[in-house]
């Protein structure tokens, strides 16, 4: 039940990217995605096997749980914050895409707690809520690096 | 032992640096035929894919083979990833260069797999990767079979012109 729920979250994510309007590029989208998908699959490993402080499932259908969550929810959601904050004009309005990036990982994250995807034997909500905080800190430095890198080389491209 | 540290420096850890050191000057040698955007995302996608496989696949509850000298992520494992970056590349370099279309793509993406099946051979053959519980080099070429044509896929996604272009939204 748990991998159907959020195999769904996936999808409805990603038809929200795909068909409405955004304002980053194809190739920005893609670059942040891998990227922060890359960081993710580090930290993860390294928090959950190197130094244990997360207990990742041991069954099938609960470990493909956290590997969806893990190399596609995790990237996509920084993805879909940055594409809402570039509509967002004043810091007001730019808070409320932040606050709720920050609620869907918290929401994400207990959903798979609950269906045992993962525990916390030696970690907590508040630090994995840093660490997705610290992803879109990335996310932003990437975008500008990225739009900083290509900007007049490559205007016009997807 | 601490996270990244080599157990022992030997064979596996020599190819993956030559082996970098040679795909790279090859990267750096062939002649522009794409953006360089281009360029960075479909080596960022050859970084990405092997990783994944090895992180779910490769470790995790399924286990199926090593890299490098132990299932611990190693600083090598992440050269081993740069080591792969510039295959993206070159895979649609050629694609390019030999203007791959229609049935012809069939025949690109097996012979890509050959390829690939040949240098991951050699990575067994100098314990770069090191395979258990029952996994062999047949479900590779497989996997590369897919991996491949995804990075078409990709490819063709990537560089598609947009649908329609509005004056303040980009909607695609």
């Amino acid at each position: 039940m748990g991998l159907t729920i959020l195999l769904t979250i996936c999808w409805l994510l990603l038809t929200i990217l795909i068909t409405y309007p955004k304002k980053l590029s194809r190739r920005e989208c893609v670059f942040l995605f891998l990227v922060i998908l890359d960081i993710n699959i580090s930290v993860s490993w390294i928090l959950g096997y190197e130094l244990g402080k997360i207990e990742i499932s041991k069954q099938t259908s609960t470990y493909l749980m956290y590997v969806v969550y893990r190399s596609v929810l995790v990237p996509l959601l920084p993805v879909l914050c940055i594409n809402l904050l570039l509509v967002c004009r004043t810091f007001l309005q730019k808070t409320l895409p932040v606050a709720g990036y920050l609620v869907a990982v918290w929401g994400l994250e207990t959903l798979c707690i609950r269906y045992k995807a993962f525990t916390f034997p030696d970690f907590n909500m508040l630090k994995e809520l840093v660490v997705a905080g610290s992803y879109l800190l990335i996310a932003v430095l990437l975008l500008k690096w990225f739009r900083y890198a290509f900007a007049k080389e490559e205007v016009g491209l997807p | 032992m601490s996270i990244f540290a080599i157990d022992k420096f030997d064979q596996n850890e020599w190819f993956v640096i030559i082996g970098a050191v040679v795909t790279y000057t090859g990267l750096l040698l062939l002649p522009k035929r794409l953006p360089t955007s281009t360029t960075l995302l479909l080596c960022i996608w050859a970084f990405t894919t092997p990783k994944f496989y090895d992180f779910t696949l490769g470790g995790g509850l399924f286990d199926y083979y090593d890299v490098n000298d132990s299932p611990r992520y190693c600083i090598m494992d992440l050269v081993s990833y740069f080591f792969f970056a510039p295959f993206g590349y070159f895979f649609i370099y050629f694609y390019e260069w030999l203007r791959a279309r229609g049935r012809a793509v069939v025949f690109y993406i097996l012979g890509w797999s050959l390829v690939a099946v040949g240098v991951e051979w050699l990575m067994v053959y100098f314990h770069v990767l090191t395979y258990k519980n029952g996994y062999t080099i047949a479900y590779s070429f497989v996997i590369y079979l897919f991996t491949q044509s995804m990075t078409l896929v990709f490819y063709h996604w990537l560089t598609r012109p947009p649908k329609q272009a509005s004056s303040d939204l980009r909607t695609e």
